[in-house]
Order: structure tokens, then sequence, then C-alpha cells
């Protein structure tokens, strides 16, 4: 499928309807050179398995990080028109629903930093749970759960976790509306009971980050960071309630095509139509994760900042520990776009992909070990990509190939070596997520820059990281 | 007969493939192969049951390996014992272990795909293929 691409300039590949019968739109793929390489066919076949869904919206796009994934690749972008058959899909926004990054900053230099991060990364480790069988330590009863669940960040503010300015550096404001418990299985309630305030394992994270480059002053003055400052970045998502919304709608939304007649090319873009009971029940549980994966990384972010208070000895206010931004990138939103020359709703689904609206924060995570990037949205991205850019590294190795490839231990040395130090539940998720497992963050912001989809604001380099 | 094994699948998380010479010790082999997954393997003090019904016998095994996802979070338990008792659509299951410890903790597995999913009826008895999102 790849030989098929029609190159449209250094940084965009189309991939025409014409190349497989049932296509209904082109694929697009925003990439430069050394980008694309890394992509494999296997994730380029599957934007064409998308195009085939009824009511897609020109083009499905991959990003420059897309790799194959459940369905939609990883790195992907596909919008539905509501008022022509499209469809909603769980497979589409992924098992993990909002998983996505919080970027705070602090007033602390990296000299200030390095001096206790030793002790920094060990209470934060011992605050934050994290790891597969690691304990929570909120409970929530039914009432609160509720109200997480419908207003997110704005519940938990009430309930003092954070200040108002986290809610306005947040995506939604960290209270997506439309979300509605009832729609959310009783299963999925039990398993969000305990989790809230979790990191999870996996690719998730706490990082501590130095500022290294500052691109775009203006911008970096305007959300509080400076070349030669400390930042910290939390990437989680809603934990096992998103993972059990979305396998309970894969099972209904496979039902519901069957029902709806929408022939599925890959069983994991299991979706039913828009304005169908099971396509608008699924999008209010769907909201719910958000919501929920919103306050879990608030939740992390209050307890983080305790954590300075008490190794700084210095309230966090004055220690500066504002959000920079927190966003999803796992999300099915509906969104106002140009669609043939007018302005109409559309659901679009990121799935590994960020929003990149005009002049607002976008946080692209590098792998362990490298860097990791704040952006600024663009308005080129509005007519390019559905205003969306990419999310991260993507990998390269499976897990399986990465623990015979790397060892945990020899992973952990060479970050010492680097004077980071790294702190895990246990030493496979190390080589699991050795940086040798993911492709090249800089060529991936390289592309997104170059092609005005997102701007460079600032590189952030890692001091410290908790995996989970 | 051997319970499972995990096949390189270079782009998929985790694939497994699981025998049985029966549908009752396919079930129990394809658990195994998750919770391998998941946790070492730990004593088996504190049990877990329920009962499960679907359409037919693949949705079975999904909505099985599924719930035994969700039951290991909810009660906090990592699993390492399996007894399940299917009779049609009908299953009825038993998983024991013990108290979760992140130090006996490996990976996350976040759920069950339908990416290659199925059971086949092979000579010796079943097989089944599982891909998890990791």
């Amino acid at each position: 499928m790849k030989s098929k691409l029609q190159k449209i300039n250094e940084n965009m590949w189309r991939l025409p309807k014409s190349v497989r019968p049932g296509m209904r739109v082109d694929a697009m793929i925003l990439a430069n050179a050394q980008a694309l390489d890394m992509i494999e066919n296997e994730a380029i076949e599957q934007l064409t398995n998308v195009a085939m869904l009824p009511g897609v919206v020109e083009p499905v796009m991959a990003m420059p990080d897309a790799h194959w994934g459940y369905g939609l690749p990883m790195g992907a972008v596909g919008a539905f028109d509501p008022e022509n058959e499209g469809v909603i899909s769980s497979g589409m926004t992924g098992f993990d629903i909002n998983c996505g990054i919080n970027l705070v900053r602090t007033n602390l230099t990296p000299k200030e930093v390095q001096a206790k991060l030793r002790e920094l990364v060990d209470e934060s480790f011992k605050t934050i749970p994290c790891g597969v069988g690691a304990k929570g330590k909120l409970h929530l009863e039914k009432d609160d759960l509720n109200n997480c669940l419908k207003d997110g960040m704005k519940w938990a503010l009430s309930k003092g976790f954070g200040v108002q300015e986290d809610l306005d550096n947040t995506e939604e404001g960290g209270s997506m509306a439309g979300g509605d418990p009832s729609k959310v299985s009783e299963l999925a309630l039990k398993r969000a009971k305990k989790q809230l305030g979790t990191l999870g394992s996996g690719n998730h994270f706490l990082e501590f980050q130095e500022v290294a480059e500052v691109y775009d002053q203006e911008m970096a003055k305007k959300w509080g960071i400076e070349k030669g400052k400390v930042c910290f970045m939390v990437h989680c998502g809603s934990r096992g309630l998103g993972h059990q919304i979305a396998t309970d709608y894969l099972k209904i939304h496979e039902e519901a095509a069957k029902r709806y007649n929408i022939i599925l090319p890959d069983r994991q873009l299991a979706c039913a139509p828009i304005n169908s009971q099971e396509g608008q029940d699924y999008y209010k549980a769907m909201v719910c994760a958000v919501n929920y994966s919103f306050t879990n990384r608030l939740v992390i972010t209050h307890w983080m900042r305790e954590v300075f208070e008490r190794i700084f000895n210095k309230r966090w206010q004055e220690l500066g520990l504002q959000t920079v931004y927190g966003l999803a990138h796992n999300i099915c939103k509906k969104e106002m776009h140009i669609i043939n020359g007018q302005e109409k709703e559309v659901y679009v689904h990121r799935k590994g992909a960020t929003r990149s609206f005009p002049d607002i924060p976008v946080l692209i995570a590098g792998s362990m070990g490298t860097s990791s990037w704040l952006l600024k949205g663009t308005k080129e991205a509005m007519t390019t990509t559905f205003g969306s850019t990419a999310h991260g590294a993507g990998r390269v190795l499976s897990r399986k190939a990465a623990t015979q490839k790397y060892a945990g231990g020899a992973v952990e040395r060479e970050m010492i070596a680097k004077g980071r130090i790294v702190k895990a539940a246990n030493m496979r998720v190390l080589a699991e997520e050795a940086p040798g497992a993911y492709k090249d963050v800089d060529a991936i912001i390289e592309t997104v820059d170059s092609a005005n989809v997102s701007k460079k604001v600032a590189k952030l380099i890692p001091m410290g990281v908790i995996k989970g | 007969m051997k319970e499972y094994e995990f096949v390189d699948d270079l782009t998929s998380d985790v694939l497994f493939v699981a025998y049985g010479k029966d549908v009752n010790e396919l079930f129990v082999n394809s658990a195994k192969a998750m919770f391998d997954i998941i946790c070492e393997i730990v004593p088996a003090t504190e049990e877990v049951s329920f009962e499960i019904e679907a359409k037919d016998l693949e949705n079975l095994l999904y909505l099985y390996l599924s719930r035994l996802l969700a039951e290991y979070e909810i009660n906090e338990l990592f699993f390492s014992e399996f007894q399940v008792e299917i009779s049609g659509n009908k299953l009825n299951a038993k998983a024991l272990g013990s108290e979760a410890d992140p130090k006996q903790g490996k990976t996350q597995v976040k759920a069950v795909t339908m990416y290659k999913f199925g059971i086949k009826k092979t000579d010796e008895g079943y097989e089944a293929t599982v891909s998890c999102d990791i």
C-alpha cells in the first residue's frame, strides 16, 4: 500500500480512494521522508479500512507518529458526519479513553532540582500509586463518582483538588459536557471507585524535565515557560473505567453494526451510527471516562504539589507549580470544521492524536529518556488535519521484541550514565519502554513544525522518570 | 499438551495462543496466559466467583477474559488459578489468587481486543488466539 502513496509535498502524502474498492474517501499521511519510513505498511492499510466506513469525512488522516493500532492506527484522526450516516466507534477512540498529558511548570532551576532529585523521585514514587496492582488512595462513593463522571475537574475543585487555573488550562476546562453515568456499566463503575489518582502502567509516566530550549519566546512567556527552569509531566488515562467502557461498547457496537448493516472491514472498527441509541450511549459513557481521566491527572498534580512542598519546604504557589496545560490524546469530540466550504459539526476521533487549535498549547511526549515538546496549535491544522497533530514518538518494536532486545537494568544504567534517575514498579517495564523501542520523536516534531500543523515552543529534556 | 504460547506478532501488543483438550481447559489456559502477562504466580488464598452468559463460545471467552481483568482490579487481587465450568452458552467461573502487590506485577493489560481473536477446533481439542492491548 505504501508504494501507492502520492507525494503532495515534503510533509504530505495522499492515498487515493482508487487504491482499494470500497474506500469512500482518500487517506492522507502527514510525514516527512524520515517519519514516513517509520510508518508500517499495515498502519497505512488500516487507514483504508477506516475510509470505507459510512459517513467518513475526507480525508482519514495519519499523523507522523502513526503506528499499527487496533482498528484505527495510533496517531490517526477520523472525522464522521452525523448528517450523512456517520459512525462513532469505541475501537477508533481506543481502549484508554482520554489517555493524555498534563504539563506543570515550576520556578525551580535544574541545579536546585538536581540537588534533591533522588529524594523527589522516591517521594513521588511513594505518593503516586503506580504499577500493576498498585492500590488507589481514594475510595469514591456512588454520589461522588457520579459527580466526578459528569463534572470532571469541576467536581474535583469542589473537593479541594487543584485551583480554578488548573481548569482554565485544560482542554474542555477539564469538564466535558454530555457525560451520563447511567450509560456506564456497573462493572466499569466498580473499577473506577478506587483508581482515581493512580498512574497505571505501560507507557504511562511522571517525568521531571528541564526546559532545554525555547523557540517561541512570546508563547513561552505567556504560558510561564522559561529556558533553564524545571517542569513535570504526567501521562496517564482513565484507568479501568475507560478500559471497561471501551470493552463494553466494542461488543455493543459489534451488534449495532450488524443491526444497521454496516460492513466492518476490521472487527476492531465496530461502530454505530452517531445518531443511533448505541452511538449516543457510547458518546455519553465516553465523556464520563474523559472527565474521570482529566480528574485523575488533576489529583496526581495536587499530590505532586504536596510532594514539592515537602521536599523544598515552600508552598507550591511560591514554587510556581502552575498547570501549563492538560490535554487528551485518545478521544472523540463534536467539533465545528469546514467541510466542502461549509462549517459543520463532525465527530472527530483522535486516537494517539492531539488537538491543535490556533495558539492553544500542544504537548507531545517523547519516549523515556528522549525529549518531550511543548508546541502551539495553528490555523493550518484547522484546514489540513481537523485541528490535530501528533501525540508522541510511536512504537517501532513490540513489547516482546523490546524485552528480548533490551534488559531493564541496562536501560536504567544508560539513564544513570546520562545523569538521569529512573524508578519503575518493575524492571520489565523499563525494557518494554526502552527508548530504542520507539521512533525518534524529533523527526515527528520536525514534520508537524515544518508542515505548520503545530509550531515548536519549547523542548523539554528528562531529568527523572517514574514508570508504572 | 502445551497450555499456551506467546507469539511475536510485531504489530500487536501481546498475542497468545492457548490450547485445551476441551473448552473448559481452553478457557483456563487462556486465563493463565493473560495473567502470565500481568503478574508473577501468586499463592491462591482468596477467590472470586462469577457467572457469564453469551450468545456463542467466542463471545463467552471474550467476556470471560474481560471480566477477569475487571475482577482483579476491583478486588485488588492477582489471580493464578482458574476454574471454569461451561454448559452451553453459560459459564461458571472461579478465580483464585492473593492480594495484588506491585512488586509481583508485570505488565498491565488494558483490554482483550478483537484482533485475530478466535477459537478453532483442532485434532487435539481447541485453540484460542487472543491479543491484548497493553
